[in-house]
């Protein structure tokens, strides 16, 4: 398809990092000084976030289904198997470990003022009866995954429960003998073709879209959250920042490219994972980044991203060692090694399928609280009043960690871009 | 003729046992505005919104300013007994050394042996108060889903000594060891602190003061036991009817306001 000059110029312009840095100056202004204005931008925001969700999920599928069929055909998977495994496995302690560490450092539950301490107190007495919600964790996790029926899980988004049958369905592909699985797994790269070119569209509209996501949330954003957890959030933040750096080091070195390279392929789809506040609406982004710009098998990676964001969700498990960890020096409560081992394994199993952000996080965390018998009460406060603040920079850490565990998997080398530095 | 007469109004006065007691209370509600001075004992209890102890043991607080009113309607002065504990406002009152009990009073059938109460002007619930931690650690919850497993403890229980919440508590908890508090902010200071599992007492003063010192909620966890309601009323000695019925009337008119 031509498009004219002066269409190429829009969407190049569209699509320039300062236009989107503009959509969101704008966004924070408009959130912060004009809360009509946001008010009345926010179904904008809201469309465009259900287009992006809408596009998403179709390229989760194919993507899967797609690539994991292929995979099995090839004598790759075997080779590989043993490595994803003990890659995924060990990187499900990374982040509980990094918890651990940032809160023994940082001591954010020690010394917070008595003005802090009644604010929470506050918080915790106005939802009291909503706090004490029962433990979740890996047999709700476990139960749940496996979709009843799987059109009901794909109507109402489980997306845990798509992935889970999405591998099935591309493993059964894989091992198909019927002569018109190749027509079968071409239509599924065909309809994954199609929702990628409606996504890569939808992001033209980045810079709008995002303007009014900012704008509503900024709105609703109580400023004395930053003053009552400043200790908390910015714990968090600086963790973040160091661990996304310290995995893209990591991939720099698995992959076939330059440090810098390794930066400007992991552009896009952090800053997409951040500024929207969802990993998988970065999904797409990553695999074209993985595949393009780092040299990774795109069947592996179509694998690799999805079922990680899913199943390893390194944000998630960092929060709960991290929460965990700042509540027992809140309640004044020494722990021992062994509560150090559960925390570190607790979260670990806990986070890696923490379902949904915020207070919906907090039958998740509760096994680990009672483990060390912490009360959840708090814990429902923290997630509530901290989640809008801290669940995109954890979901922007979940990107990269799912692109970490891809490169290491699906990297082909240095041979396969002829870039690496020398 | 006059013989005859005096003996039909003798008659008359000893068939008539009634008009023969309103003559007393007459004399005694007559007595007070007499005397230009009401006796109200209250006991001397950090028991805030109804009574505050200043520091030099003076007493304020809505049941102060209740008993101001109603010294000001009598048009008496008002004279506080202060009392050490909520026992011993009723045995001031049934002793006769004050003539009104106002204290934030339960009515108990205990008590009611030897006072008389009035109307209830105010009904409070009752509040359970226990420390998230020691829960946590002990495995237990709050809520009146799980008082079965609460009443099976044999962790401290705290309550106001000499109040109401005593026998209850010996009753609801027989295997907890029982610690009395003269007040309810020193008995919450130290349930935070860890010192003790439960505490208990009037809904109105704990509600009031986990507002007050909100920190106290993150370590502690309140639940109201809505099969107890407690009925607070003024109590008159025996014998006062005219004192009582006046006060119902004052009880009436005032409602709302005295709760």
């Amino acid at each position: 398809m031509s498009s004219s000059p002066n269409i190429n110029k829009l969407l190049k312009f569209l699509s320039h990092p300062l236009t989107i840095g503009a959509g969101i100056i704008a966004g924070f202004i408009i959130g912060l000084y004009s809360k009509e204005s946001a008010a009345a931008i926010a179904p904008i925001g809201k469309m465009y976030l259900s287009f992006l969700n809408m596009c998403i999920l179709p390229i989760i599928i194919t993507s899967i289904i797609s690539g994991l069929a292929k995979l099995i055909r090839t004598p790759e998977l075997g080779k590989k198997l043993p490595k994803i495994a003990s890659s995924f496995t060990i990187m499900l302690f990374i982040p509980s470990l990094a918890g651990v560490l940032a809160a023994s450092v940082g001591k954010p539950g020690k010394g917070l003022s008595e003005a802090d301490m009644d604010a929470l107190g506050r918080m915790v007495s106005e939802q009291s009866g909503a706090s004490e919600q029962g433990a979740g964790g890996m047999v709700d996790f476990l139960v749940g995954i496996v979709p009843w029926n799987l059109f009901d899980s794909l109507s109402k988004g489980q997306t845990m429960s798509i992935v889970f049958a999405c591998i099935f369905i591309g493993i059964a592909a894989g091992y198909a003998k019927n002569g018109a699985i190749d027509d079968m797994i071409a239509l599924v790269d065909t309809m994954g073709e199609v929702f990628n070119i409606l996504f890569n569209w939808a992001l033209y509209l980045l810079p709008i879209g995002i303007c009014a996501v900012i704008a509503e949330q900024m709105a609703g954003l109580s400023l004395s959250v930053f003053r009552i957890m400043f200790g908390f959030i910015t714990l968090i933040y600086l963790a973040m920042v160091l661990l996304v750096m310290a995995y893209a080091v990591a991939i720099w070195r698995s992959a076939a490219v330059t440090f810098g390279q390794t930066l400007k392929a992991m552009r896009q789809p952090l800053f997409l994972a951040f500024t929207v506040d969802s990993s998988f609406i970065a999904i797409k982004s990553c695999l074209d980044s993985l595949e393009d710009e780092l040299g990774v098998d795109r069947k592996i990676a179509a694998l690799i991203v999805p079922f990680t964001m899913v199943a390893n969700r390194q944000g998630k498990i960092f929060l709960f060692s991290f929460t965990t960890m700042f509540m027992a020096q809140l309640y004044g409560i020494d722990l021992t090694f062994s509560h150090y081992a559960v925390i570190i394994i607790g979260a670990s199993l806990a986070g890696m399928a923490a379902p949904g952000g915020g207070p919906m996080l907090v039958p998740s965390i509760a096994v680990i609280l009672s483990a060390v018998n912490i009360p959840i009460a708090l814990a429902y406060v923290i997630f509530t009043i901290t989640g809008p603040v801290v669940d995109r920079v954890l979901s922007t850490f979940t990107v990269q960690g799912s692109c970490l565990l891809a490169t290491l998997a699906g990297s082909k080398g240095p041979s396969s871009t002829g870039t690496k530095e020398k | 003729m006059i013989k005859n007469i005096l003996q039909i109004l003798a008659l008359i006065l000893f068939t008539m046992p009634n008009s023969a007691t309103a003559a007393t209370v007459q004399a005694d509600l007559a007595g007070i505005i007499g005397s230009g001075q009401l006796k109200i004992a209250m006991a001397a209890a950090d028991l805030p919104p109804y009574i505050n102890m200043g520091q030099d043991r003076d007493l304020s607080g809505r049941e102060r300013e209740i008993a101001q009113d109603i010294a000001q309607e009598l048009q008496v002065e008002l004279e506080i007994i202060a009392a050490k504990t909520f026992s011993e406002v009723i045995e001031l009152v049934a002793s006769g050394q004050a003539h009104v009990g106002l204290s934030n009073l339960t009515i108990t059938t205990d008590r009611a042996q030897k006072v008389i109460f009035t109307k209830s002007y105010r009904q409070l619930g009752t509040t359970l108060v226990l420390n998230r931690l020691q829960l946590a650690a002990k495995g237990l919850a709050a809520g009146m889903e799980h008082m079965a497993e609460l009443k099976e403890t044999d962790g401290k229980l705290a309550i106001i000594g000499g109040s109401s919440y005593e026998a209850a508590a010996r009753f609801h908890f027989p295997k907890a060891e029982l610690v009395n508090y003269p007040s309810y902010r020193p008995m919450l200071i130290d349930l935070a602190a860890g010192k003790l599992l439960i505490a208990g007492g009037n809904s109105g003063t704990i509600n009031h003061l986990l507002k007050e010192m909100p920190n106290l909620n993150i370590k502690l966890q309140s639940f109201s036991v809505s099969t107890r309601l407690d009925h607070i009323a003024m109590a008159v000695a025996p014998g006062n009817d005219h004192l009582l019925a006046w006060l119902n009337s004052y009880i009436t008119i005032r409602g709302e306001k005295l709760k």
